[in-house]
Formats: structure tokens, C-alpha cells, sequence
């Protein structure tokens, strides 16, 4: 943990042999929500991104038609929702695949709703070719062997039309069932789903719902079940997990977390988006659901106890300067997405965002501030599209980040029966949640110094990562 | 006291026995009266008795059971349901339950809670409960009483409840006094005692003009979730730190029946000399209690 800069030289190197990845980062992961009416898809985006309450949801008018949303789960992870509406017939002729041919103006065309709703049909070809996940959510009260046939229908297009999509299986509505309901019906959905998909085959069994290495076999079929419910918990957990195997960063984050756990003597650790309670890390150790819970009622109490005692900071204002900036940010973003000569006037402002973006961190990151202008000065226009995305893809955010959840946000909380939970802020969307023995509080200075390393890992990590098409910076420049 | 389906045993669940709002929907219709003893602030036990609001036992409560039920009552609490379609009647049940307080126990503090106030729409709801108020008023007199809205999903409960308890709490004056001093040497924002068990504000000592004040109320609230599900976990809450660059907030055991939170917004004061005072401040607390116990 110590000697980060080792872990970072290393991802550093990792990306660069997956440009693949690193596109994705750029090109925002898709996810496709569907399922058939009124099976839940707007009431699981509005309980997670808008923090609507649970029993509100019963209000929700039906989706009429494709909707998008952006979000963006921490500074550095954003992805785009579309909701296909469950009404609607799948769609499999492909009138509109004439555009998919030049990739570069299909992506910015994509990224465009209200064109694509005006392009009439609700091409599931194309929607299927660009989307990176597709979450399908099955009404477990209901009878759902209608809805099966579908999903097995986007199956079969998916595996002929882009076999590296996830399927993540929502059995959604389980409040109601008991313990052994659920099961039942989650080994139920399970069979009928490999007997489907198998007889489409030709009775192969070409099933692997544990394989978790895409293109290893092109016709392996990546699903996953979950069992969910937006009265509790599960939905959160469920889509942390889909968001966690669309972060190509992933892997890496796992890796810092487990060293900080070998380190510092931690028996677990998360790291949480606070405005949507989205895990996007964890450590390799199974998870616990009610220990996932207790963190996010944490981030609860420690936003809530915030927004009683801390004062609303002068950054107040300026973060929703940036907000503003933001979407001013985007609209030329998308504009310029295969467009990469900006403009000198484009380019002050990416400078000036990124240095505001920077003082919300602390001293100690004053360091990767200079590195990152100097390299700013230095590098040569071609490097500006660098620049671009990456400012991008902080700034899109939904929503501005609690006001209160500061870069000196942290929490201690001390539990009968020797356990603690400790939170710390990671940047202005993320926090460090670790759960650990009393005996290792001890040594907090410890642990406080293993996670300012941690944290500057992590933000080097995304940085990183987000420098496509270009090779990694040379390890001497990062390590200062 | 108070109407059938007036939500007094919910109440009672909620501050006394750590139900969450939601639970409440099992508890079932109190029959009679139910006595429960609740140990409060460690040697003060409270004897409440929920007598059941059916009008079977009303009238029974008024007649043969009068003696028993309204002899030596420190506090009476009457719920009132903001919805009622009987206000007549409920009104009535009131009065007749004044008079009896006023032949038994003439001494004995007097609340209404005006209940289920998340039924009535936001905009409303002051204009409702003035009314209720003012109508109250004038029915209790001679006798003073407390109005409060009060409804089981937000913090408002905790605000009449922790009103209600300050009322028993003894050495209040004395309580207070320990806390302002202990305030000035350590240097906080603001410094509140809580009973340990409901984690209502049993005292509090303000140091610096805050904007909000409902603060209590919701601190005691979202404490209260959290240690509900802790208890999922089968561990409990016991000590909390949290901070941001403005301020820092402690919550430690001071005695064994309080908690103390600490709020400081000098980011150079560090936990452990915040901690340490708190520490040190126990013994006082602890000797203020024991002395109260002995009187």
C-alpha cells in the first residue's frame, strides 16, 4: 500500500494493450433497461438516480416511448441508461443500419435522444449492437413466461449481433414472496431461460452462466440472476453489481482495495458512490448484504449530520457554476466527439475546469495538479482530445454532489461486539467504507495514511485511464 | 388516552421499544389498559399505562375504573387523531377525562398530540393544527396544556416525546448548568444529552445561533434509524464520529443513561483531545447523577 506508484505503473500498463476498454470509458457504457410493462424499469431508475421513495413509485405513468438518461456514478464513471418501453414490439428489421456504417457518427447520433426518437422504431438491432449490458427485469409476481419468451428473443438477437453483452436478469418484485418463493422462482426463471436458449441452438448446450471472460467463447451467453426489489436494499446491490462489471476499471479497484485490507488489518471495504448508493468496488471477499446495508445507512447518517452541522461552504456556489459548465461542457463535447481540433477558446475553458476540479481535493493533491498542467503546457495539440473526454467525463454529472460531502468528509462509527465502520472521502462522489476490528483502530494514523495513498491511487488510476490513445505518461512523471 | 386507532401503541413502540415506523402496521388493538414500565434514565422508571381507546372501555374508564386509572398520573398524553370524523365526540371523551385528572391528580402535566399529521397535505397542516390548538386551549381550562403535531414517519414524535420527558427528567436546572460549563471549556458549537435507550434530548446547551431549529427532533430520528439497523446485525451503536471540513460531531456514552454529542467547528481542535474531554467530563456527569439518585 505503501509503495503505490508500483499498482499504478501497472494499470497504466494494462490499459494501453486494451484499447477496447478504453473506449468503452470514453464511449460511455450503455445499459439497456427493459422488460415487459409495468414490470418496474422507470419506478428502478427513478428509486436509484432520484432518490424517490419506494412507496411513490406506485404513481409512475407507463413509459410511452425510448427514453435515455446519463448518469454519472462518481466523477469518473458515467454510463447511459435507455429504457425501452415494454409495450412495444421488438423491433428486428434494420431500416436505420444504414447509419451504423461510419461508427464515429452513429455514436454521436446515439447520443442524441430526441433523434432517436424521431427515428420512429425502436431498432433493437441497434440498440443491441451499441449497448454494453441489457438489464431485463422480469415481474416475479406476475406470470413471466411471456416475458421469458422476450428475453429469450433479445438473447438470440444479441448473441448473433454483439456476443459480448450482459444479460443481468432482474426477478424483480420479490418483497412479496418468502424466502423459499424466491428461490423457487429464481431456479424456475433460471431453467426456463438455458431451456429456451438451448433449443435455439439445436439442443447444444453452449450455457455458461458462471463464465466471466467475454470472447473466450463467442457463444457463450453472460447472464446473471438477481433477485430484487426496490422496497429494500436488493435493487441497489443488484445494479452495483451491473455497474461493477461495465467499470473497466474494476479490476483495478479490487486490487488497491484488497492491499489496503492486507495492510491496514480491514475486514472489509466498499467503495460507494454517496449520491446513488452504487458500490462500484469491493474487495475480493464475498460480500454481505446487511453489511452493504449498514453502509448505506452510514452514508445516510453522515450526509444527513452534515447537512444539520456543516455549513454550506463557500464551494457552494462555484460547484453549481460548474454544473452549469457542465452541460455547456457536454453539448460541446458531443459536438466535438470525432471532432477532435478544438478551438483555443474551448480549450481555456477544459484548463480552467480542470483546475477547479482539482482544488476540491486536498494538499495532497497538489502534486498531481502541477504534473497534470504541466503536461497540459507541454503536450502538443493532439493531446487536447485527451483533455476533452476527460473533462467530459467528470463533469456530465446528473446531479451536483451533496454540497456538505467535502474532501475532509470522514466518519468513525464504533459498534457493540468489537466491530467499526470507517468512511472516508475519496473525491467528491466516492467514499471509502471499510469494516474492521476495534483493536485496528488503534492504529488509525495508520489507516488514515494507507487511504490518502489509497485515494491518490485511485484518482491517478481514473486519470489514467482516461487518457486513451495515448501512451501511459512515464512512471517518473506520476510518482512525484 | 385517546381514540381507538389513534396510534398510541405505536407511539409507545416507536420512542420505547425501537419499533421502526413501519412495524407498526402488526401492532394489534390494545385491549383495557396495557402497563408497561420503561426504565428511563436508569433509576427514573416511567409507568405508562396505553389504555385502549375502544368506547367500551372509555366509558369504563370513566365510571368504575375512574380511582385507579386517574390516581397519582404525573403526565397525561391524549392522542388525537387529525383525521377523526367524531371531533364531537372525541372532544367530549377529553373533557370528561379532564375532569377526572382534575379530581385525582390536579397537579399533572397536560399533552395533546395532535397525531397522523402525514395524512394531511403540507400546506395544511398549520392551518389544522392552530385551529386544534386554539379549540384544546380553551377546553382545558383551568388546566394548562401542550399541544404538539405529531406524526410516527417524521421527527415531529420526537419533539413532543423529548418536551413530554424533559417534564420528568429530574435536576433539569442543574443538568443544564454542568453542560453550559463543560460547553465553554472545550470550546463546542453546541453540546446535547440524550437518553440512552430512546435517544430523546434530555438537555442541551447551544453555543452558536443555529438555523434550524428542528435539529433535535431529527437528529434523535436519524440516530434512531441507524441503531435500528445496526440491530439487524445483532451488534449496537456505540460510539460516532463524522466530520467534513466545517465542523465535527461526537457522539460517546457520557454516562451510563446518556449520550452526549459534542459539535465543534474549530477544524484545529483534534478527536483525541475532543475525546479525551469528553472522558474526563464523565466523571462529573456520573457524580451529577448519582447525587439526583440519592435525593
Amino acid at each position: 500500500m505503501i509503495d503505490s506508484s508500483s499498482t499504478i505503473n501497472d494499470s497504466g500498463g494494462d490499459t494501453s494493450h486494451t484499447p477496447n476498454i478504453n473506449m468503452n470509458s470514453v464511449i460511455r457504457p450503455r445499459i439497456l433497461l427493459t422488460g415487459l410493462r409495468r414490470s418496474g424499469k422507470t419506478s428502478i431508475q427513478r428509486v436509484i438516480f432520484t432518490k424517490m421513495q419506494p412507496s411513490q413509485t406506485q404513481f409512475l405513468e407507463s413509459t410511452p416511448h425510448l427514453t435515455m438518461n446519463q448518469f454519472s456514478c462518481g466523477s469518473f464513471i458515467s454510463f447511459q441508461v435507455q429504457e425501452l418501453p415494454g409495450q412495444l414490439q421488438v423491433f428486428t428489421s434494420g431500416h436505420n443500419s444504414g447509419i451504423e456504417g461510419n461508427g464515429g457518427q452513429a455514436s454521436s447520433y446515439d447520443d442524441d435522444p430526441m433523434q432517436s426518437i424521431i427515428s420512429g422504431g425502436y431498432d433493437m438491432e441497434r440498440l443491441l449492437k451499441r449497448c454494453n449490458a441489457v438489464v431485463y427485469i422480469i415481474d416475479a409476481q406476475d406470470d413471466y413466461s411471456e416475458s421469458i419468451l422476450r428475453l429469450n428473443t433479445i438473447i438470440q438477437l444479441g448473441k448473433r449481433l454483439n456476443p459480448r453483452i450482459r444479460y443481468e436478469v432482474f426477478i424483480h418484485k420479490v418483497d412479496q414472496l418468502s424466502d423459499e418463493a424466491k428461490i423457487e422462482t429464481q431456479r424456475d426463471i433460471h431453467n426456463q431461460v438455458r431451456d429456451r436458449s438451448a433449443d435455439h441452438v439445436g439442443g447444444m448446450d453452449l450455457w455458461s452462466s458462471t463464465s466471466i471472460t467475454p470472447n473466450s467463447n463467442p457463444q457463450d451467453i453472460l447472464i446473471n440472476f438477481h433477485l430484487t426489489s426496490i422496497y429494500d436494499h436488493s435493487i441497489f446491490e443488484a445494479f452495483s453489481k451491473v455497474i461493477q462489471k461495465l467499470i473497466p476499471q474494476f479490476g483495478h479497484l479490487e486490487r488497491l482495495l484488497n492491499l489496503l485490507l492486507s495492510t491496514s488489518n480491514i475486514e472489509q471495504a466498499f467503495l460507494f458512490d454517496v449520491q446513488t448508493k452504487i458500490s462500484i468496488a469491493t474487495d475480493s471477499s464475498p460480500t454481505d448484504m446487511q453489511m452493504y446495508e449498514l453502509c448505506c445507512d452510514m452514508i445516510d447518517l453522515l450526509i444527513n449530520m452534515s447537512e444539520i452541522y456543516g455549513k454550506p461552504n463557500k464551494n457552494n456556489a462555484r460547484t453549481i457554476q460548474d454544473d452549469d459548465d457542465d452541460d455547456e461542457e457536454y453539448i460541446n463535447e458531443r459536438g466535438n466527439l470525432n471532432d477532435d481540433d478544438d478551438d483555443d477558446e474551448n480549450e481555456h475553458h477544459h484548463e480552467w475546469n480542470i483546475e477547479s476540479q482539482n482544488e476540491t481535493y486536498n494538499e495532497n493533491n497538489v502534486p498531481l495538479n502541477e504534473i497534470r498542467s504541466n503536461s497540459y503546457v507541454n503536450s502538443p495539440l493532439s493531446t487536447t482530445p485527451v483533455i476533452n473526454h476527460r473533462s467530459a467525463m467528470i463533469e456530465t454529472t446528473s446531479e451536483p454532489a451533496s454540497a456538505v460531502f467535502d474532501s475532509m468528509s470522514s466518519s468513525v462509527i464504533k459498534l457493540t461486539g468489537g466491530r467499526a465502520l470507517y468512511l472516508k472521502e475519496i473525491n467528491r462522489h466516492l467514499a471509502l467504507i471499510c469494516i474492521l476490528r476495534e483493536e485496528a483502530l488503534t492504529r488509525q494514523a495508520l489507516i488514515d495514511y494507507n487511504v490518502r495513498q489509497l485515494k491518490k491511487s485511485i484518482i491517478k488510476l481514473f486519470r489514467l485511464n482516461n487518457q486513451l490513445s495515448r501512451p501511459p505518461m512515464p512512471p517518473s512523471n506520476i510518482v512525484q | 388516552m385517546g381514540k381507538s386507532g389513534g396510534g398510541k401503541t405505536s407511539m409507545r413502540s416507536i420512542i420505547f421499544a425501537n419499533y421502526s415506523a413501519k412495524d407498526t402496521r402488526r401492532l394489534g388493538a390494545t385491549m383495557d389498559v396495557e402497563q408497561s414500565y420503561v426504565r428511563f434514565l436508569g433509576n427514573l422508571i416511567l409507568n405508562l399505562w396505553d389504555c385502549g381507546g375502544q368506547e367500551a372501555f372509555m366509558e369504563c374508564y370513566f365510571t368504575a375504573q375512574k380511582d385507579n386509572i386517574f390516581k397519582n398520573v404525573e403526565v397525561l398524553i391524549y392522542v388525537f387523531d387529525v383525521q377523526s370524523q367524531e371531533l364531537d365526540k372525541d372532544l367530549h371523551y377529553y373533557q370528561s377525562c379532564l375532569e377526572s385528572i382534575l379530581q385525582h391528580s390536579s397537579h399533572a402535566k397536560i399533552f395533546c398530540l395532535v397525531h397522523k399529521m402525514d395524512l394531511i397535505s403540507e400546506d395544511m397542516r398549520e392551518t389544522i393544527f392552530a385551529e386544534r390548538q386554539n379549540i384544546l386551549t380553551n377546553l382545558s381550562k383551568p388546566l394548562q396544556c401542550s399541544c404538539f403535531r405529531t406524526s410516527i414517519w417524521d421527527e415531529t414524535l420526537y419533539k413532543a416525546w423529548s418536551q413530554i420527558v424533559y417534564q420528568l427528567v429530574p435536576n433539569v436546572k442543574g443538568l443544564e448548568k454542568t453542560l453550559t460549563n463543560f460547553a465553554e471549556i472545550i470550546d463546542a458549537d453546541e453540546i446535547l444529552l440524550f437518553e440512552k435507550a430512546t435517544f430523546l434530548v434530555i438537555s442541551h446547551c447551544t453555543r452558536k445561533a443555529h438555523r434550524d431549529p428542528r435539529r433535535f427532533e431529527k437528529i434523535s430520528d436519524i440516530i434512531k434509524q441507524f441503531k435500528l439497523s445496526c440491530s439487524k446485525l445483532t451488534a449496537a451503536f456505540q460510539s460516532m464520529e463524522v466530520r467534513n471540513s466545517t465542523f465535527a460531531c461526537f457522539i460517546e456514552l457520557l454516562t451510563p443513561n446518556t449520550y452526549v454529542m459534542v459539535v465543534i467547528s474549530d477544524p484545529s481542535i483534534s478527536s483525541e483531545v475532543t475525546l479525551m474531554n469528553i472522558r474526563n467530563a464523565r466523571k462529573v456527569f456520573e457524580k451529577l447523577e448519582k447525587d439526583v439518585a440519592r435525593n
